[in-house]
């Protein structure tokens, strides 16, 4: 029987039909795609992996009526973690968004404004920070509460860039007994104040963030 | 032998089995154990879709077997359902038809005095809240009347939600409403949290005269209601792609597949339940082993060979018996707790499991079957010891 060093690690580079599985998801994105060309690189992080999935995402046009998409889905993991951890990288990403109030959010990004608090479908609450940026994007960041998930928040970043085929910046955090690590902000950094208010200690459950982002017309 | 001595034998011989049960009493609870996880699992399971298929029938009691019910066809990934266009007065023409109405569901901006967002907007068409309680678990109203003209009816959790009541003002799309009224709470998913209003003032509010989320139709008296179904689909086609069904063939459909869910769940806690069987067989055999002397001296008492026969049978049956008594305890709780999960973590309407005296009994009986049937080859090979050389054995 093979014996696997246990340091050993496997690279794994995924399109084919991932990158299909991520399309059939995103079918809105296509609808209201303006055209021209976009790249965005996202750096995934989950409890399952120790390292980061990088998840990019290239639409360019290939004729006047078709568009060419390249995705790619890359981690560095133990072999037994990856079968679990691939996958539930971008999974984890799509459910999130796919949350009634997250949707409502994206689908009404043009009328958030900073400083503001939103009350959402399901009782959940939105309070916005300031406007920063991120990978040259202009973002409004947000703190998600829900009032059926009270042990749970969702940091958000939302751009009205519609070409952007997930939020620049998403995390989710979960409440932690005392003395555990308390999750910290290298993005939205404005959120600061809005998360001090609860007392709470937080733990990162999954984070995605958009590290590199070019668009041409 | 009379009646009456062959029924004080068959307690002696029960008597008998029960002490043998007691003289080991670790192999005998790990026996037990072993069938009361395959039984946990079969009456969890039976109890537990049997629950669904219960609240699924009762839904669909309520709705009626006279309505069609028609939905935009999803497309791929779409996760809400798509609101579409269409002609409402093209269906009233349809033969067969007696009533036809629609709704609609949108996520508009709200203003309030005290707060602003975004809510779900449901548009009723006016026919629609006469037969408000064959679409929805419930819908009363808590306080004030349905909507007219310029005002909008909110279910409890959007009252709640908004802080707002009978009289208050709120602003849906830019556009003022008195609220008319709140409901109590409505049960259903679909609707509570939102506000509601007729559908043209929200056809108004979205500036499309056409967009439906959901349509249905109710078939005249002693109309085919599938005849129906396809004269719509017909008379739909060149409107786009839509889902016609009858209520009646949806509930065959969604029974249909919870039938398969149920025989697959069932089988695989059969095959659970298989190996609690083998593991009973393996402890009677291993009685039959060590209690060789005692089957001698049985023997040399005069215990027929069919004495010997039921005892072991009865021992047997004993631990199935208690092995399905622990399972449809432990089943009933673990259906029970699965449903809570599932209508919590789901959000959907709570059902309960269906526990019935039936089910129970079946438990019973078949984990004694089963362990009598697993109990019959050590049985049989206890009876056909010879006394002589049983009793020969230390």
């Amino acid at each position: 029987m093979a014996h696997w060093p246990a340091g050993l690690k496997a690279t794994v580079v995924l399109g084919g039909a991932f990158g299909l599985w991520v399309l059939a998801q995103t079918g809105d994105y296509f609808q209201t795609y303006p055209g021209g060309f976009t790249r965005a690189v996202y750096q995934i992080m989950t409890s399952d992996l120790r390292n980061p999935i990088v998840l990019s995402w290239q639409v360019e046009p290939a004729s006047q009526e078709m568009l060419t998409v390249t995705t790619t889905n890359q981690v560095t993991a133990r072999r037994e973690d990856l079968p679990i951890g691939v996958t539930s990288g971008v999974a984890q990403a799509q459910l999130i968004i796919q949350d009634e109030a997250v949707r409502t959010l994206l689908e009404n990004r043009k009328s958030l404004g900073p400083h503001l608090s939103f009350i959402l479908p399901g009782g959940a609450r939105f309070d916005t920070a300031a406007r920063e940026t991120i990978a040259g994007l202009s973002v409004l960041c947000g703190l998600l509460t829900d009032p059926k998930k009270p042990q749970r928040r969702t940091l958000l970043a939302i751009t009205e860039d519609p070409t952007a085929p997930f939020p620049p910046f998403i995390q989710l955090e979960e409440e932690k007994a005392l003395g555990s690590q308390a999750s910290s902000l290298e993005l939205c950094t404005s959120l600061q104040p809005l998360m001090d208010r609860d007392a709470r200690r937080f733990g990162v459950l999954f984070q995605l963030k958009l590290i590199e982002f070019e668009r041409r017309d | 032998m009379t009646e009456g001595s062959s029924f004080r034998l068959s307690i002696d011989l029960l008597g008998l089995a029960a002490r043998n049960l007691v003289r080991r009493p670790l192999r005998s609870l790990l026996t037990v154990l072993g069938i009361a996880i395959g039984m946990t699992a079969v009456v969890g399971l039976l109890g537990l879709t049997g629950g669904v298929q219960r609240a699924l029938e009762r839904q669909f009691e309520r709705l009626g077997h006279d309505l069609v019910l028609i939905l935009p066809a999803m497309p791929q990934g779409a996760a809400p359902a798509p609101a579409v266009s269409f002609d409402l007065e093209r269906i009233h023409s349809v033969p067969g038809v007696a009533q036809a109405g629609a709704l609609l569901r949108q996520t508009l901006p709200i203003v309030t005095s005290k707060m602003q967002g975004f809510l779900a907007v449901v548009g009723l068409s006016s026919e629609m809240f006469p037969l408000a309680e064959r679409f929805f678990e419930r819908f009363e109203l808590a306080a004030g009347q349905l909507p007219e003209e310029g005002s909008v009816l909110l279910t409890q959790e959007a009252a709640r939600d908004l802080k707002l009541n009978v009289g208050d003002v709120v602003s849906i799309a830019n556009r003022a409403f008195r609220i008319s009224g709140v409901l109590l709470p409505t049960g259903e998913t679909s609707i509570e949290g939102a506000i509601l209003m007729s559908l043209p003032t929200l056809w108004e509010l979205v500036g499309r005269r056409d967009l439906v989320t959901l349509a249905w139709v109710v078939a005249q008296p002693g109309y085919d209601v599938e005849v129906l179904s396809a004269s719509l689909q017909e008379a739909l086609r060149p409107m786009g792609s839509f889902n016609v069904q009858s209520s009646r063939r949806l509930n065959q459909i969604i029974q249909g597949g919870l039938e398969v869910l149920r025989a697959a769940l069932t089988a695989i806690a059969a095959v659970a339940l298989l190996v609690g069987g083998l593991g009973l067989m393996n402890t009677m055999y291993m009685a039959v082993l060590e209690r060789r002397r005692e089957i001698g001296i049985l023997m040399s008492l005069g215990a027929r060979r069919s004495q010997i026969w039921v005892l072991f049978l009865l021992e047997a049956g004993l631990l199935g018996l208690l092995g399905g008594g622990v399972g449809a305890i432990l089943g009933s709780a673990l259906a029970l707790s699965l449903a809570a999960l599932i209508a919590q973590a789901s959000e959907a309407q709570p059902f309960t499991p269906t526990i019935s005296f039936s089910l129970v009994a079946f438990a019973l009986l078949f984990s004694m079957g089963l362990g009598m049937l697993a109990g019959l080859l050590p049985a049989h090979r206890a009876a056909r010891l010879s006394p002589v050389e049983a009793l020969r054995y230390e």
